[in-house]
């Protein structure tokens, strides 16, 4: 876990760093500004680059080839890709055996093949489930990166001339798998943040309940406010809200060391219910929807394109929560203090640090990134809050936060799988009519893959892992202790 | 050796992915000229035995009947709402049903945005009217006013010192409270007819989900005298009829004929206050197969077109003297003629 050294400085970021403060500042303004403005470009630029990954894919690689032309050629190339992708082959084929057994289960639960087989026609039975499951696998793909050729064609049209419309709705896949990641990535943040202080936040489902309500509270409650004062503002009191709801938990642990994960269960129930009580009584719109009134506009998180692009500016801010996690993490004395509490309390207290504090101030934290799914998801795409939010997010972000071994990057990347699939599976449903259970079936099954590596290393014969790849994620402390 | 062959069967996967994922493709099932409909249901899924099944079984038998071809998309929560009509719609689909008045906020959005594409709404109508969207509503009271005037004529039966009826309900919201007033003034109807005084009791749980307060409601409406338990919430008002079951008292179902869909019940079901969503949903895509979609309107099930109606006495057929049949046919009749008021 050493941090690494600090990358030497060379040209470009020598000059920069010397620069006087207000410089400094003023270019930094004025890259934000730039990058805000062409937002909108960048995002569908990122979105087309997406849909057509096996170009950017292709064109990636004639790059490497063209910078190992310089520097060894391809033997420089060769330990330069595996020493980058020696960790992903573990995930990649995990992902790819759980494809597979999800195929299986889509081929084999088809009542008309089974009768194929029962009549005899072993060709016809194998024709049709082959079948069910090129469909399938065709819409979760179309419906999670959209169709390569269609947007081939749009960005050609565009390119020719023509409205940028039809890009944009050929992209929808795309935006949809982003969209579905953002209170994915946010959540397993939390969770993943809790597991380094060696806490078990399970009470991420409710914290992220109290985050999208207050959130969409501020965001009705004030009309008239501008833009750049109630955003803020409303994504501030839902990050806080759900910070605090989570620190009751944490000051019970720190206090009287009652265990977090039977608080934050137990806090879980008392989310949903006081929602449930909210929304079908004092802040309760229309008689008999259970639904609050519509934000104001001046609160939304803008959405970066038009219909049917739905992804706005909360992805942006979850990137940002990983990045601003991983540095705070690995970068700052408050971190560094979180992780060693995790490591090993005694030895921490040993060490001076405050263990109750670092529990205090990690579940608070973890509350906020967990409200913050909730504000990204209130403010972003629903711009109100009706009885039946929950949508799982919170439990399915333990799973994700041990994916991503806890580390922002990996969960950042997890999150992107999970929203992947999820996006998928709506059009899997309506196109192939295979039910979206399947998805939740392949979900389980990466999990499983991931978290139990040794498994993949046993079926394809891999090398044994060497030791530092072995990280244990601590999980629970003080069963009794 | 296992290595390769899974290394083999992955590539298979995706390549097969990749070829199948280029270019557009019918639906499965589909054919040219068929009407595309798409059902959109609540978080619950289709396969909850009654609401949203009951809605996907009229639209597989206009699959197979018209020329028509239905799919659907299971909400997995709210924010999901609008981006699976929005697939729909994206897939050029004729005519969308959004199931549930929870969906009635991203329907009239999604409207707004595709205005060339049919939305019918279950349980939910729009004021001022939407031109592409059709409401589908239900007038169950004209159905649970005989369900009402059955109850108390049994509790009568089985119960003269002490007749009560009473009702274990879900939400508090009107499509819940349609039901229970209908029922009330059936009840009310039976005593003026009669000359009796079966009293009403019942109770809203508040929640769609929740069978173990529903049997726990119905226990202490049991104990309080009542015969005959008509459930009506979902799961909650299954709970209420397991409690009837086990107290040896009686029951009515909701929405479907629940004698199919209740096995554990079935034997003490008197009838079931149908809400015939399957109905409904068929009558919006015949007249969209005809190209007389009603938009900007609202299709009202009704006892006189079948929207709404009373489930078979199945077990009970003996048991039921004929002068409360005649009476139930005659009640009937006279809400669709209009002499009779259920009091909605």
């Amino acid at each position: 876990m050493a941090d690494k050294q600090a990358p030497s400085k060379s040209g470009w970021g020598q000059r920069i760093v010397q620069l006087p403060l207000w410089a400094r500042l003023a270019c930094a303004a004025v890259l934000t500004s730039a990058i805000v403005l062409l937002s909108k470009w960048l995002i569908l630029l990122l979105l087309v680059a997406l849909g057509l990954w096996p170009i950017v894919l292709l064109i990636g690689l004639v790059v490497l080839g063209l910078v190992s032309s310089r520097r060894g050629g391809w033997p420089w190339m060769r330990a330069w890709l595996s020493a980058r992708l020696r960790g992903l082959v573990v995930p990649t084929l995990s992902v790819a055996m759980a494809l597979l057994i999800g195929g299986l289960v889509i081929m084999f639960t088809d009542r008309a093949v089974y009768k194929a087989l029962g009549d005899g026609l072993v060709g016809e039975a194998l024709g049709l489930a082959f079948g069910n499951l090129a469909r399938a696998y065709a819409a979760l793909y179309q419906g999670a990166l959209g169709d390569p050729f269609r947007i081939l064609t749009a960005l050609g049209r565009w390119l020719g001339g023509e409205g940028i419309q039809r890009l944009v709705g050929a992209v929808r896949g795309p935006s949809d798998s982003l969209v579905q990641s953002v209170p994915y990535i946010f959540a397993g943040l939390a969770v993943a943040l809790g597991f380094r202080t060696g806490l078990f936040n399970i009470g991420a489902e409710g914290q992220i309940g109290i985050g999208w309500l207050a959130a969409v509270i501020i965001g009705f409650s004030f009309t008239g406010l501008p833009a750049a004062i109630h955003l803020p503002l409303s994504i501030v009191v839902g990050a806080i809200a759900g910070g605090l709801w989570a620190s009751i938990a944490g000051i019970l642990k720190a206090r009287t060391g009652a265990h977090e994960v039977i608080t934050t269960i137990m806090l879980n129930y008392v989310s949903f219910r006081l929602s449930d009580w909210l929304l079908c009584g004092p802040l309760e719109f229309t008689q008999g929807t259970c639904r609050t009134r519509d934000i104001a506009t001046s609160a939304y998180l803008p959405r970066f394109l038009d219909h049917p692009v739905t992804l706005h500016w909360g992805f942006v801010m979850a990137l940002l929560a990983a990045v601003v996690a991983a540095w705070f993490l690995f970068r700052t004395t408050w971190g560094f203090e979180l992780r060693t509490v995790g490591a090993n309390p005694d030895a921490a207290r040993y060490g001076g640090m405050s263990v109750a504090g670092n529990y205090t101030l990690a579940m608070f934290l973890s509350g906020c990134l967990a409200g913050l799914a909730g504000v990204s998801q209130g403010l972003g795409i629903t711009h109100n809050i009706a009885l039946g939010f929950s949508a799982g997010y919170g439990f399915d972000s333990i799973a994700l936060a041990l994916l991503g071994k806890s580390h922002p990057a990996g969960v950042v990347a997890a999150s992107i799988l999970f929203g992947v699939l999820r996006a998928g599976a709506g059009r899997m449903q309506s196109v192939a009519g295979i039910p979206t259970e399947i998805v939740q079936i392949v979900q389980s099954l990466v999990i499983v893959f991931i978290a139990a590596p040794a498994i993949i290393r046993a079926i394809y014969r891999l090398r044994e892992a060497r030791r530092e790849e072995i990280e244990v994620t601590i999980l629970s402390r003080g069963w009794g202790a | 050796m296992r290595k390769n062959v899974c290394f083999v069967m992955v590539t298979v996967i995706l390549l097969s992915t990749l070829l199948t994922a280029c270019g557009p493709s019918l639906p499965e099932g589909c054919e040219k000229g068929d009407v595309k409909v798409g059902m959109v249901s609540d978080v619950g899924g289709v396969d909850d035995a009654s609401f949203n099944q009951n809605t996907w079984d009229g639209l597989a038998r206009a699959d197979e009947e018209l020329n028509a071809c239905a799919k659907f998309i299971e909400s997995q929560a709210q924010a999901d709402y609008e981006k699976n009509i929005t697939e729909f719609a994206e897939q050029d689909y004729d005519l969308i049903i959004t199931v549930g008045f929870l969906l009635g906020d991203a329907t009239a959005k999604m409207a707004e945005q595709y205005p060339d594409v049919k939305f019918g709404i279950v349980d939910f109508a729009y004021d001022p009217p939407i031109d592409n969207v059709q409401g589908i509503v239900f007038n169950t009271d004209e159905a649970a006013f005989p369900i009402g005037y059955l109850a108390a004529a049994w509790a009568d039966m089985q119960d003269p010192g002490d007749p009560q009826v009473g009702y274990v309900a879900g939400m508090d919201i009107p499509p819940v409270t349609i039901f229970i007033v209908g029922y009330q003034s059936g009840v009310d109807y039976y005593n003026q007819q009669k000359g009796k005084n079966v009293q009403v009791k019942g109770v809203y749980v508040g929640d769609f989900e929740a069978p173990d307060e529903g049997k726990t409601q119905g226990n202490s409406l049991i104990d309080e005298g009542v015969d005959v338990i008509f459930g009506v919430g979902g799961k909650t008002g299954n709970g209420g009829l397991t409690a009837a079951k086990e107290r040896g008292k009686w029951g009515i179902g909701v929405d479907v004929d629940q004698y199919n869909t209740l096995p554990n019940e079935k034997d003490i079901l008197i009838s079931s206050c149908l809400k015939r969503l399957d109905n409904a949903v068929y009558a919006v895509v015949e007249a969209t197969t005809k190209d007389e979609f009603g938009g900007g309107g609202v299709y009202v099930g009704t006892l006189a077109n079948g929207g709404v109606g009373m489930a078979p006495f199945h077990d009970f057929e003996d048991q039921i003297p004929d002068d409360i049949k005649a009476d139930l046919e005659a009640i009937q009749q006279g809400i669709i003629d209009g002499t009779i008021d259920t009091g909605w």
